[in-house]
């Protein structure tokens, strides 16, 4: 992996308890507030629930809890993201506050980072994370699916 | 436009069904009226009343805490019951759209999709899970008491 930073971006910053973070521009496709978040009983983790934007039901991913372990984040809005070429479904993601466009270099991401962590961006002298959702979504299903998988294997042993 | 902007809709079933909305818990939840053969008040049921009927809670079922499960849901088809705490009225769900994909669990089997009626949106119960659940080993039965009924009528519904 190269260490030269990707030419000037456009990302959108969003707080998410305490802390900040940041997708590719692109990738959203609008802001609403998440007053209208469905919850309902499921057994997925990761997910909170459903948002209806325009007829679309869109899955809503619990990003504090999937980032920082946060059960109870006090979210205010969501980010609606787009859906991408390979037919990935639109999504939502809600976070704590006000968000800002920021124009900027991407650099590499550090050394020993997520794989969901797309690059970082510097502002005010502090790293701000850039998302890689669909690596994070991956990492979720992933996850869960490997837990299933060893409660399978343990009543299996049982 | 911001419509064309969010792309193609997943396939919706548009076909106007009568729902019977419910609570569990703090969440709405919806079932086919068609699905149902009467609702009745736990309150007075006697244990002879759902003999040979499977009453499942709804709460142990979905994962909700206990709450007071003062409705039965008794299903058309087959010997099943479904308790749940309060029957909200009957609405016409104009259409049914699949769950998202991102939901990978048991709730695929627990639901036909989510139900939109007006401005409401719920997940809309899987009748024949229900079935297939009640059919599983130690099936929770109801108290004993008196009865207080009300009864769903082909193609219609009433309730107390």
């Amino acid at each position: 992996m190269g260490l030269k930073p990707s030419p000037q971006e456009s990302f959108v910053l969003f707080p998410l308890d305490g802390r900040r973070f940041a997708l590719p521009a692109g990738d959203v496709v609008e802001l609403s507030r998440t007053g209208s978040v469905q919850l309902f009983p499921h057994t997925t983790a990761a997910l909170l629930g459903v948002l209806v934007r325009r007829g679309e039901i869109l899955p809503v991913w619990d990003l504090a809890q999937i980032l920082l372990g946060t059960e109870e984040a006090t979210l205010k809005y969501c980010l609606v993201t787009r859906r991408n070429s390979a037919g990935e479904e639109w999504t939502a993601v809600p976070v704590s506050g006000e968000c800002q466009m920021l124009h900027c270099e991407m650099l590499p991401p550090p050394e020993g980072s997520a794989k969901y962590v797309r690059g970082v961006l510097l502002l005010d002298g502090q790293p701000i994370e850039v998302l890689d959702l669909k690596e994070l979504k991956a990492g979720c299903a992933s996850a869960y699916a490997s837990e299933h998988k060893s409660l399978g294997q343990e009543e299996g042993q049982a | 436009m911001r419509a064309k902007r969010l792309g193609p809709a997943d396939p919706a079933i548009r076909e106007p069904n009568a729902v019977i909305l419910f609570r569990v818990g703090p969440y709405r939840l919806g079932i086919d009226a068609r699905a149902l053969k009467e609702i009745r008040n736990v309150r007075g049921l006697a244990a002879k009343d759902f003999e040979g009927i499977a009453t499942l809670s709804a709460h142990d079922f979905l994962g909700v805490p206990p709450g007071p499960g003062e409705r039965v849901l008794v299903l058309r088809q087959g010997r099943v019951a479904l308790r749940v705490d309060r029957v909200e009225r009957m609405v016409e769900a104009s259409v049914v759209r699949p769950l998202p994909r991102a939901f990978q669990g048991a709730e695929r089997e627990w639901y036909r999709g989510f139900a939109m009626a007006g401005d409401m949106v719920f997940p809309l119960l899987n009748p024949d899970m229900l079935e297939r659940v009640s059919q599983l080993p130690v099936p929770q039965m109801l108290p004993s008491g008196g009865v207080e009924e009300g009864s769903l009528g082909e193609g219609g519904a009433s309730w107390v």
